[in-house]
C-alpha cells in the first residue's frame, strides 16, 4: 500500500515538473511522462488528483502545448481516485471543496483534452456563500486556490468577485498567524480578483513579496507563488484601491 | 507515450482518503500571534537579578 508519505513526495514531484514547464522547461507530455518516470504509477497518478487544475498552468499561462497522452494521464487519475475524500471522518464542507476542485480540473480537462466536461456540482453550498464567519470562509477559498486561474469561471469565481473583503481579511489573519501557505493560496485569489479588475481593499503584491519570503520552500507553494506572479504582472494596475 | 496506459490502478479507499486530504489541505495548527503575559514580567525580572555580573577588565594590565 502507497502511504501518504509517498503521495506528498509525488506530489512535490509533480509540482516541480509543473513549475519547470511555467518556467519555460519545455518537454513533451508533461503529465505522462511523469506517470511513466515514477516507480510507484499510483503515487504519480495521485500527484495529478492533488494539483488539480494546476497541472494545466503551463498550458493555461506559458502556451505550452497540452498532447493527448497528458489528457489520457489526467483521465487515468480520476479512475484511479473516483472518490478522493471518500473517508468516514470527511466533513460536509471537504467534500465541496474537493468536488469544486475536480470541477475545475474537468472543466480544462475538457478544454485541452477534449473530453466531456461533467456538470458543475449543485452550486456552492452554503458554508461557501456565507462569509458570516470569514475565518473558516477563507481557509475553505485557500483550499479551493487552484480555482483562481485565468481562463477558468463558475458560480465560486461570481462568489469570489463578490467578497473581496473575506479574502483580504483572511490573507490578513494568515500572515498574522503565520500560516504562510495558507496565506500564498489566499494571494493568490487576491490576484485573480485584481486580474479580474475588481477594486481590492489590499494590494496583492506587497503581500505576495512578503509571503514569498515566508512561505516555505514546498514545491506546491512555489507554484502558487509562480500562479500568482503570472496574474499581477498581467493585471490591470489601476484596479487595486489604495 | 503513456506506457503504463495497459494497466488499471484502482486505490483503496485509505488510499483514497490519504490524497483527500492532501487536497484539502487544512489551515496550519499553529497559535495565534503572540501576546503580552504580564505575569511573566515577574520571572524576568527574577532571571535578570539572579543572572551573573559583568565581567570586569582585570586590573594591572
Amino acid at each position: 500500500m502507497t502511504t501518504r508519505a509517498d503521495f506528498a513526495a509525488a506530489a512535490d514531484e509533480f509540482a516541480n515538473r509543473v513549475l519547470g514547464a511555467l518556467r519555460g522547461a519545455g518537454g513533451t507530455a508533461l503529465v505522462a511522462r511523469h506517470i511513466d518516470s515514477a516507480p510507484d504509477a499510483l503515487a504519480a497518478l495521485a500527484a495529478v488528483r492533488v494539483l488539480g487544475a494546476d497541472t494545466f498552468s503551463p498550458h493555461l499561462l506559458a502556451g505550452a502545448p497540452f498532447h493527448a497522452d497528458d489528457a489520457a494521464a489526467v483521465a487515468r487519475s480520476f479512475d484511479a481516485f473516483p472518490t478522493p475524500v471518500a473517508g468516514p471522518s470527511a466533513r460536509p464542507e471537504e467534500r465541496t471543496v474537493a468536488a469544486w476542485r475536480d470541477w475545475a480540473t474537468t472543466q480544462l480537462l475538457g478544454r485541452f483534452g477534449g473530453m466531456d466536461s461533467p456538470p458543475a456540482p449543485p452550486g456552492p453550498a452554503d458554508d461557501l456563500t456565507d462569509t458570516t464567519d470569514w475565518q473558516s470562509w477563507s481557509v475553505r477559498m485557500a483550499q479551493l486556490a487552484t480555482l483562481a486561474t485565468p481562463g477558468l469561471d463558475g458560480p465560486v469565481h461570481e462568489l469570489a468577485r463578490g467578497a473581496a473583503f473575506p479574502l483580504a481579511r483572511g490573507v490578513t489573519r494568515s500572515v498574522l498567524r503565520r500560516d504562510f501557505p495558507t496565506a500564498v493560496r489566499l494571494v493568490r485569489w487576491l490576484a485573480w480578483l485584481a486580474h479580474e479588475g475588481v477594486a481590492l481593499p489590499l494590494d496583492p503584491a506587497p503581500v505576495h513579496e512578503h509571503v514569498r519570503l515566508l512561505g516555505g520552500a514546498s514545491p506546491r507553494t512555489a507554484l502558487d507563488l509562480a500562479v500568482t506572479d503570472h496574474l499581477l504582472t498581467a493585471r490591470t494596475p489601476e484596479a487595486v484601491r489604495t | 507515450m503513456l506506457a503504463q496506459k495497459t494497466a488499471r490502478i484502482i486505490a483503496t479507499p485509505a488510499e483514497a482518503a490519504a490524497i483527500g486530504s492532501m487536497m484539502v489541505e487544512p489551515e496550519a495548527t499553529v497559535s495565534d500571534p503572540p501576546l503580552p503575559a504580564p505575569e511573566a514580567a515577574g520571572f524576568i525580572l527574577a532571571l535578570l537579578l539572579m543572572s551573573p555580573k559583568e565581567p570586569k577588565e582585570p586590573k594591572g594590565k
